[in-house]
């Protein structure tokens, strides 16, 4: 049975602070989200799991093996898009993808068709053999993913993988990772709370370093019922409830607010009344609940 | 207020066209500009920020042309490109003053109370000191809506202000973005359906250079309405749905799958209608258009 | 008739064939009516299932990973030669049309002015080495060192590789200009070549080892000293001749080799993209 399993991982950079604390959870085939707001250390947990990051301690076990025993050994069975990556001056994609494939130590009789397959899944196939210099922002970022796909790995670790992709762009690829997902894990981290939502097996929430949930968003919002508020008060009144209250949505439509407010108890508001929770409600919440370190 | 644009084309190289007969009109409030890559929506906004001029077509504001009245225009739209670079050894206040410069505010107290009052509005006055260098992404994305705010813009053009966003940032900049537009006409172009929740006055969808949509965004939802069914099947069953009909949301639970899909019909026996969502009404007006 | 024509070809007979043509023609007086839409359609929702079942089935073949650990293991090419391989195919054409360049115009002056031309190599190898030294972080330059660092190779082994292509690279055209200096294979040829060696890896290894303790910038001016200070100080022979006066120049040229090599060796193997790039943004 495929498991990734994390084990108290602590990264700390500095001797007072730490990026990530206990961080403890154990994956099972499947498809994932990994939110958490920006500096939580979504990246650097994805860059733990992927081997290329060690933890300060703690453990990661694959399949009930510590990774740490056989690096090259675990490195063959994943596949990492970083937040952020770059490729070398005047290379192609199919230039990349080989020299990417080469050094999964993918044979050369078997990388270029696999090459050609995984681009068409993609849908990135027409642009290959055009220097990725000229290549759009989404097009780069489905060339990552690519590249993550080349060796058929088991554990898919991807940093944003939706950026800068148009909503058809961004249903094919969740189509595809849920496919995936039936025998492997694929792990997103993900900054907007609406894409994969239809598709997510689980939720991972972030804060601070620290594994706030891990479940399905039928929980996520379960946890909710009964604290989420909705308001529909005069514009200004809305600032005024905004500072007050912890607010998860507000929007302003010809001078009246309407204001989602999440609270423990009912807040003493005018016209105020109780709503279904949703994950942004939920996602507010626990953020703000485990906002200090 | 009101901003019409009649006919907009837009033709580079004298055969690419960007932009076909794009016509629309605006008020005050948030507009969304949604569409496919490579629809021509930067273009669209290069063009209302004064920044390209078009092929053919007119923009008008008020009555006022564009072509005619450029410092006009320059003076009262305020704007944000998908991509804003910026020094990073300048600390936040001084960049806001060298725009401030480049956009012809030559008084020096005046420059510094705009300039102010827009760090205040994005909630940067206590960094204002700091190097850009040392802003988190968040930060970075607070001050370029705050240089495009710089003078109360009467119209607020924004290329993916939330792209890069958390979730808690994001509803940040989407409360201030929500308060000027109550004075204010803002155009934003986005990806995500879930910045939506604004409450936008108006929704245009734009692909290949064609205005496919203009209304609310209730209406766009409701292209959707009776065609989205909830569906559990076993892995052979969703082989046979993906043949036949679009997936748009898929989960495992127990061994099976849970799926969401687009159909005119009930796909089978055991399908359930649910509530269509705004992103379905998008994909139904696409997969229309495609027919046509 | 091209119908029958066709046909007779497919079956590698010929028309003129009685029989074949005796068949045809009872076969042309059968009519058929083409099917209904209907019957199409049913045939088309009969066949699905199947055409599903197929791809399930297939889907279900082996999965990709396993042909290749399969063929990896039938192929036995070492990892370490395929690791050296892919760093070949890095070498980008400007960087050898440079240097080629770079190396013959220098020759082609000395000879025109009638200089030396092997202290021109002596002073050229170091410079050589820089670039090597620039070369050795295109990764973390190119922000490749992630995606790098998440295949099967450590980033060591990968720094290790790409020194290795690049410097055997240098070597062998410093080789060349040197057989182009010196002809005959003597002892001025060996002196020569041990005169370009030495100062080309003492610079490298001073370079990469300062690089990674202290960051590229300080690496890469740290070595330019070091050459600045050859040329002037020490008129084209081994920096190390400085401080050790009393030894010859082949004794120094070794030692300097050594250096060298121990130095590159240290670096690689504390090479740690971690720490040095993937800091909290």
């Amino acid at each position: 049975m495929l498991t990734l399993e994390m084990e108290n991982i602590v990264k700390k950079y500095k001797a007072d602070s730490s990026v990530l604390s206990h961080v403890s959870a154990t994956m099972r085939p499947g498809f994932f989200v990994l939110l958490g707001p920006n500096g939580a250390g979504k990246t650097t947990l994805l860059r733990i799991m992927a081997g290329i990051l060690r933890p300060s301690s703690g453990t990661i076990l694959f399949n009930g093996q510590e990774i740490s025993q056989n690096y090259k050994q675990y490195k063959q069975n994943i596949g990492y898009l970083p937040q952020e990556f770059g490729f070398y001056p005047d290379m192609t994609g199919r230039n990349f993808l080989h020299y990417i494939a080469r050094l999964k130590g993918i044979p050369a009789s078997l990388y270029p068709a696999r090459v050609e397959e995984i681009a068409q899944c993609i849908g990135v196939s027409t642009f290959l053999d055009r220097k990725i210099g000229g290549w759009s922002v989404g097009l780069r970022r489905r060339l990552g993913i690519v590249q993550a796909l080349l060796a058929d790995p088991d554990v898919l670790l991807l940093d944003e993988p939706l950026i800068g992709l148009d909503p058809e762009e961004k249903l094919l690829l969740e189509n595809y990772f849920s496919q995936l997902a039936t025998e492997r894990i694929i792990i997103c981290s993900s900054n907007i709370l609406a894409d994969f939502i239809t598709f997510t097996d689980g939720v991972l929430l972030l804060v601070n370093g620290k594994l706030c949930f891990n479940g399905r968003i039928e929980e996520l919002t379960d946890v909710m019922d009964g604290k989420v508020w909705l308001a529909e008060v005069p514009a200004k009144l809305g600032q005024v409830i905004a500072s007050k209250w912890l607010v998860s949505e507000m929007y302003t439509v010809e001078n009246i607010s309407q204001i989602r407010i999440v609270s423990d108890s009912m807040p003493d508001i005018a016209g105020v009344r109780p709503t279904q929770p949703g994950v942004k409600d939920a996602y507010t919440y626990i953020v703000r609940r485990n906002d200090s370190p | 207020m009101q901003l019409q644009i009649t006919n907009l084309m837009k033709i580079y190289n004298g055969s690419i066209t960007a932009l076909h007969h794009v016509s629309c009109s605006m008020g005050t409030g948030i507009v969304g500009l949604i569409g496919p890559n490579a629809a021509g929506k930067t273009t669209f906004l290069k063009i209302l920020a004064g920044l390209e001029e078009p092929t053919a077509g007119n923009v008008s504001f008020d009555g006022l042309e564009l072509m005619q009245n450029k410092q006009f225009f320059r003076n009262i739209i305020g704007y944000l490109p998908q991509e804003f670079g910026f020094h990073k050894t300048m600390t936040g206040e001084a960049m806001l003053d060298y725009i401030a410069v480049l956009k012809g505010i030559h008084d020096k107290k005046r420059r510094q109370h705009l300039v102010a009052e827009a760090m205040d509005w994005v909630n940067l006055s206590d960094t204002r000191k700091t190097a850009i260098g040392e802003y988190s992404f968040g930060m970075k994305r607070r001050l370029g809506i705050a240089q495009a705010l710089l003078g109360k813009p009467r119209i607020l053009i924004l290329d993916e202000p939330l792209e890069g966003l958390d979730p808690g940032e994001s509803t940040r900049l989407g409360g201030i973005i929500s308060e000027i537009a109550g004075q204010s006409l803002v155009i934003i172009s986005t990806h995500s359906f879930s910045n939506l929740e604004f409450g936008y006055q108006r929704l245009l969808v734009l692909r290949q250079g064609y205005m496919l949509y203009q209304g609310s965004q209730a209406a766009l939802t409701a292209l959707a309405e009776g065609l989205v069914w909830q569906v559990e099947a076993d892995f052979q069953q969703m082989e046979q749905l993906k043949m036949n009909f679009k997936v748009v949301g898929a989960q495992h639970q127990d061994g099976h799958i849970v799926a969401r899909v687009l159909a005119e019909h009930k796909p089978c026996g055991e399908a359930m209608p649910v509530k269509a969502r705004l992103e379905e009404g998008y994909l139904v007006l696409l997969n229309d258009e495609v027919q046509r | 008739m091209d119908k029958r024509q066709q046909i007779v070809r497919d079956l590698e007979e010929e028309l003129v064939n009685v029989d074949v043509s005796d068949v045809f023609d009872r076969l042309d007086k059968y009519h058929m009516e083409p099917p209904s839409v209907e019957a199409t359609n049913q045939l088309v929702q009969t066949l699905k299932p199947m055409f599903i079942q197929q791809k399930v089935a297939g889907r279900q073949q082996q999965r990709f990973r396993d042909i290749v650990a399969s063929t990896r293991q039938s192929n036995a090419v070492p990892a370490i030669l395929q690791l050296i391989g892919t760093q070949t195919t890095l070498m980008s054409k400007g960087f050898v049309l440079l240097t080629i360049a770079f190396l013959m115009a220098g020759l082609l002056l000395a000879n025109l002015f009638q200089s030396d031309s092997s202290s021109l190599l002596i002073i050229a190898s170091p410079f050589l080495g820089l670039l090597t030294l620039s070369y050795e972080y295109r990764a973390q330059m190119y922000m490749v060192e992630e995606i790098e660092a998440s295949c099967c190779y450590s980033p060591a082994q990968v720094a290790t590789a790409r020194i290795l292509v690049v410097l055997s690279y240098n070597v062998i055209l410093c080789t060349v200009a040197t057989v182009t200096i010196e002809p005959t294979y003597n002892i001025v040829f060996w002196n020569l070549m041990l005169n370009w060696l030495a100062p080309l890896l003492l610079m490298l290894g001073v370079a990469l080892f300062t690089s990674l303790k202290f960051g590229i910038t300080s690496g890469c001016i740290m070595a330019g000293a070091l050459w600045v200070a050859q040329i002037t100080l020490v008129n084209g022979e081994s920096f190390l001749h400085f401080l050790l006066p009393s030894l010859s120049t082949v004794f120094i040229d070794l030692i300097s080799i050594l250096l060298g090599i121990g130095l590159l060796y240290f670096s690689l193997s504390s090479w740690k993209a971690e720490e040095r790039q993937f800091q909290v943004r």
